[in-house]
């Protein structure tokens, strides 16, 4: 079902933690909400819910006004990132609390826990508590909780954090499957951009209260909306070093990168992902640097070097190697560099 | 999917008791105490105001204003609230100036500090006011003179928590060593709690007995068998303290011990690689880590104590005279000889001094005790 | 090879290692210990030998040893239950009666208190607070005074203070907060019994409910509602409120989720404080004696009635005061496995 935030606004007290967010998710669609911790993703994702009340603005899911309404009769299911299961019920009792509440006949529900719990593959774990399952089966638990009964939206808040590292790229693909099979709206929080690249079929940054971009993950990734989204999306993150255009060429004290076309202008930023350059001999590439330090990830070398003393980080072949302090040049794909306005932030189209 | 459009009576209903919860829950408990405190509170400083007569099928009132107080305080009843005076001696004179100087030191030393408010300099006023007027009167009955119910609830009150903490706090350091059957004594020494007061006050009786008691026949040897305990003011006053303390020990252990078990272990372990000793991991660590509960439990034990009544009525039925007789007592005993103006400012009195007490045990020793805590 | 006597004194007072004590010290532990235990035990066990010995064996100076120094007899057993009966049975059902109900009384009223100041915000008006205390002064004063007949006024004025704090009300500002509420519950526990209990009388002779198990419940619980509603508030505000919000979305009411979720949670607690307040209201003496005189006498009223009859006959007293003391050792001891086993629920809650 379609959900619409219309200048929606939060305060708890002076403080203004939601600015004037407004956004339509359309129905089916995996909307992640991507911003460091206090950006105000949470609230805005528990104003949906009906948790926190809107200070200003309007909630629409499907053509229903809920800005006002009870969490109850808004018909959305959650995921806590603490799981938030009940810890003296067993699983079954768990994933078949929502429909009892709404007075489900008990052969009924039991079929619909099972099949909630089968899609999880918790068939065999229907009778223990909450206390002696582990992470990964607590997480799949309020999963089936929250798609037992159909509802309009999925709200997740942070769900795959709780769990290591190698179980949170399983859920990943388990739950992108699982919400492409069902079909159901879902809004989904995270801090984790890969989780919000790999999941989402938009991802909206937001950045101190205030939506800064919504976009598909491949657009966020190669042409951020300003120097924010920038900055948080992709790891290593963009490289932004400060310069001039003149006669379509970037100018900086180390070098120069011929982008052509662009009006003149004095103070802009440029911003080049690290694949998007390659380190070459100092004297004839376009920019001029230094070596910082060398990493071996195994399949790449992560290579910190120095322009105009600002670390820049470039991807290398796995068998570079450098010395640290040596002269090294770097070259970059014109077509892929993006140019910021040094005073706004905002990306300059080309 | 809800039927959104055709939501029925009960579910508006049931929604808006959702909506109004907040009202829902609190108000039980908020009416209850309106009717039960608040409401026979106001009605009780009007009686305290008048003189109050039982008749057959009602009763009949009559305002005599302050009358009832000046009776207590100053009037025919005096010896029995506040006790008979001795003439001040040389002695008494000096621990009464002793205690005001303190009082008037800590007063100006409170002034002369930064962050001085309104109600901090009312609240002492009425506390180092209230502290040095029951210094006189402690100095002037238990001299010479005969102190009266005020001062005799302030004994049971004083002494009984102190000793009660002390022995308390005693037990659970004890119990919190590393020993066998320490779940032995943690259930034994709950047991005095569930005891009612009026089966304590008896079974002290039975004990105290110099004939037919288990230890008679050390009284005897003592050659202590004539002696009546009961009609010895200090002796009784001591048998009810005891009755008190057996029963109320157990409840400043139990907690106190929750609190020792629950402190930071590795603070202790590291403390004692460091070599420190018994007393100064006490000193240091557990005294410190404990105090704040040690502060809310000698606070409730100060409100519960206040109100004792069970024990020195059944133990000694208030005697011999009214030595043993504690406020509430008195307030009973007014009230059962048909003086319930009387009996409404004796239970004033005793609202009044048991606030200061404990206002002030709260904001001087509870907020300290909470600041010493990590 | 010998030991010198100094290290052997050495080693009786210094301890092993570092979990350990020196066995001096432990010696002396021990004694401690076991000494307060006599304290407590021989009381009890005193009282318990006295109800088995016949008048003579108390008479002629103390007896110790029950089959040894003197044998055991029911008499006073048969006494209390058979020849008293009914003037035995009357009082105890009272007992029950009162201490049970308002036991459970309480426990829900304060419960649910206790969980509203956890969980929501209150605002109240220090002007509405203020002209509240007036108008029931007023009450007093009309219905005392003027001899306006007590429904009426209470009636009238209830109306009164509505129509006010809905109009006149509304324009307060200061407002007092959830803190100060607690303050206030928690204070009137300093209210001495003495102070309150002539009004309660008076008003349960007007209502002519004197003497009756409805009066005794009512005070019983509200002198102990204050300590249940501090009890309780802390164990409400261990829970997780994740698994309120949770239920909330699932589609609980506030209701719903305090019956189903928050008290099961809080069953260590409130097994702890129903053991504590039974307790209170079980020996409760002073209001008793000013409330009931006959039909609803309680058991400690009972008790303390021996002293007048014929002298003190110890061996019927003994007999009251254990019958007295074995339902609540007998409850405290089956809520104890209640406290453990929701303590272990709590502990590892997922």
């Amino acid at each position: 079902m379609r959900v619409r935030l219309a200048n929606v606004r939060k305060s708890f007290g002076r403080h203004e933690v939601v600015r004037n967010l407004s956004l339509d998710i359309a129905d089916g669609e995996l909307l992640v909400l991507l911003g460091a911790s206090g950006c105000g993703k949470t609230t805005a994702l528990r104003m949906v819910a009906g948790l926190e009340t809107v200070t200003a603005g309007t909630i629409e899911i499907g053509d229903r006004d809920v800005t006002h309404v009870l969490p109850k009769y808004r018909n959305v299911a959650m995921v806590f990132q603490s799981y938030a299961l009940y810890p003296h019920m067993t699983v079954a009792r768990n994933i078949g609390y929502p429909l009892k509440l709404r007075g489900t006949p008990a052969a009924e529900l039991d079929a619909a826990v099972r099949s909630a719990a089968a899609k999880v593959h918790l068939e065999e774990l229907l009778d223990r508590y909450p206390r002696q399952l582990s992470g990964g089966q607590r997480q799949r638990v309020a999963l089936a909780r929250a798609m037992v009964r159909t509802p309009s939206v999925f709200l997740m808040d942070e769900p795959l954090s709780n769990l290591d590292a190698k179980l949170r790229s399983a859920m990943r693909a388990e739950l992108k499957r699982l919400q492409s099979d069902l079909g159901v709206t879902t809004i989904y929080v995270t801090h984790d951009q890969i989780e919000a690249m790999t999941l989402a079929h938009r991802v909206a940054v937001m950045d101190g209260g205030v939506l800064q971009q919504v976009a598909p993950p491949k657009e966020i990734y190669d042409e951020p909306a300003n120097l924010l989204v920038a900055r948080f999306i992709g790891a290593p993150a963009m490289n932004i070093v400060a310069g001039a255009m003149e006669h379509g060429v970037f100018r900086l004290r180390d070098g120069a990168v011929p982008l052509g076309g662009a009006a003149p202008r004095a103070s802009l930023y440029l911003g080049f992902r690290p694949e998007d350059a390659i380190l070459a001999p100092a004297d004839a590439a376009m920019l001029r640097a230094r070596i910082y330090s060398t990493e071996m990830t195994g399949n790449e070398t992560i290579v910190t070097c120095h322009l105009d003393g600002e670390p820049v980080v470039v991807r290398a072949d796995k068998d570079f190697e450098g010395a640290p302090d040596s002269a090294v040049g770097i070259d970059l794909d014109p077509a892929k560099a993006v140019l910021f306005d040094r005073d706004t932030g905002n990306r300059i189209r080309r | 999917m809800p039927p959104s459009g055709a939501r029925g009576g009960r579910d508006r209903l049931a929604e808006w008791l959702d909506r109004n919860a907040g009202k829902v829950f609190i108000l039980p408990a908020v009416l209850t105490l309106l009717a039960f405190a608040l409401f026979p509170l106001l009605v009780s400083a009007w009686l305290s105001l008048t003189r109050l007569r039982l008749a057959a099928g009602g009763f009949s009132l009559e305002y005599v204003g302050w009358l009832n107080f000046k009776k207590l305080f100053f009037g025919s009843q005096q010896y029995h609230l506040l006790g008979t005076f001795d003439r001040l001696g040389a002695t008494d004179w000096s621990i009464v100036g002793a205690v005001l100087a303190l009082f008037l030191y800590l007063f100006v030393r409170y002034l002369l500090r930064p962050g001085v408010s309104v109600v901090g300099v009312i609240g002492r006023s009425i506390a180092f006011t209230v502290a040095s007027a029951l210094t006189v009167l402690l100095v002037a009955t238990l001299g010479g003179g005969f102190p009266g119910s005020l001062v005799v609830t302030l004994f049971y009150v004083f002494a009984g928590v102190s000793i009660q903490f002390g022995l308390g706090l005693g037990l659970a350091l004890l119990c919190s060593q590393n020993i066998t059957g320490r779940n032995l004594f943690r259930i034994v020494f709950f047991l005095p709690l569930m005891v009612t007061p009026v089966g304590i006050a008896y079974m002290f009786r039975m004990l105290a007995d110099m004939h037919k008691g288990p230890f008679a026949h050390l009284w005897a040897a003592l050659g202590l068998g004539e002696f009546a305990w009961a009609s010895d003011p200090w002796t009784a006053r001591l048998v009810v303290l005891i009755g008190d303390t057996w029963q109320w020990t157990p409840f400043m252990f139990i907690v106190l011990l929750a609190a020792i078990e629950s402190q930071p272990r590795d603070q202790m372990e590291a403390a004692r690689i460091d070599g420190a000793g018994g007393w100064q991991i006490f000193r240091d660590i557990t005294w410190p880590s404990i105090a704040p509960v040690a502060a809310t439990v000698v606070l409730i034990r100060l409100i519960e104590a206040f109100k004792i009544i069970d024990l020195p009525n059944v133990l000694t039925n208030g005697g011999p005279g009214i030595a043993t007789e504690s406020l509430t007592l008195h307030a009973f005993i007014a009230w059962r000889t048909q003086d319930l103006g009387g009996s409404a400012a004796v239970g004033y009195t005793l609202l009044f001094v048991a606030t200061v007490a404990c206002l002030s045990f709260f904001n001087f020793a509870g907020r300290k005790a909470r600041g010493a805590a990590p | 090879m010998t030991i010198p006597e100094r290290t052997l004194l050495r080693r009786l007072f210094t301890a092993q290692d570092l979990t350990s004590m020196a066995p001096a010290a432990k010696v002396v532990v021990y004694a401690l210990l076991l000494s307060w235990l006599m304290v407590v035990l021989f009381p009890l066990y005193w009282l318990f030998i006295t109800s088995f010995k016949l008048p003579v064996h108390v008479n002629d100076g103390p007896d110790f040893l029950p089959f040894i120094d003197f044998k055991p007899s029911g008499h006073a057993w048969r006494y209390i239950f058979v020849e008293l009966g009914n003037d035995t049975l009357r009082p105890y059902l009272s007992s029950v009666i009162v201490a049970s109900c308002s036991t459970v009384l309480c426990v829900l009223i304060g419960a649910f208190a206790a969980y509203a100041l956890v969980r929501i915000q209150y605002r109240v008006k220090v002007g509405n607070v203020a002209a509240f205390l007036l108008f029931l002064a007023g009450t007093v004063y009309v219905i005392v005074n003027l001899g306006a007949p007590w429904p009426v006024a209470a009636a009238v004025a209830s109306v009164l203070f509505v129509l006010f704090a809905t109009s006149v009300g509304r324009s307060f500002q200061r407002s007092l907060g959830n803190d100060d509420i607690l303050f206030w519950i928690i204070s009137n526990r300093i209210l001495p019994p003495v102070v309150v209990v002539l009004p309660v009388y008076l008003m349960f002779q007007r209502l002519g409910l004197l003497d009756t198990h409805v009066a005794l419940i009512a005070t019983y619980t509200a002198i102990n509602l204050p300590i249940v509603v501090w009890l309780m508030r802390d164990f409400f505000a261990g829970i997780p409120v994740d698994l309120e919000e949770s239920a909330q979305i699932d589609g609980a009411s506030r209701f719903r989720i305090f019956f189903t979720i928050v008290l099961p949670l809080g069953r260590p607690g409130l097994a702890a404080t129903s053991l504590l307040i039974l307790i209170l209201a079980w020996n409760e003496y002073l209001l008793a004696l000013f409330i009931s005189t006959a039909d609803a006498q309680t058991m400690p009223m009972l008790v303390a009635a021996q002293n007048a009859t014929r002298g003190p006959q110890w061996w019927y007293m003994s007999v009251l005061i254990v019958i007295m003391i074995a339902p609540i050792v007998l409850t405290a001891a089956m809520l104890q496995r209640h406290i453990a086993r929701g303590l272990m629920v709590g502990a590892i809650k997922g």
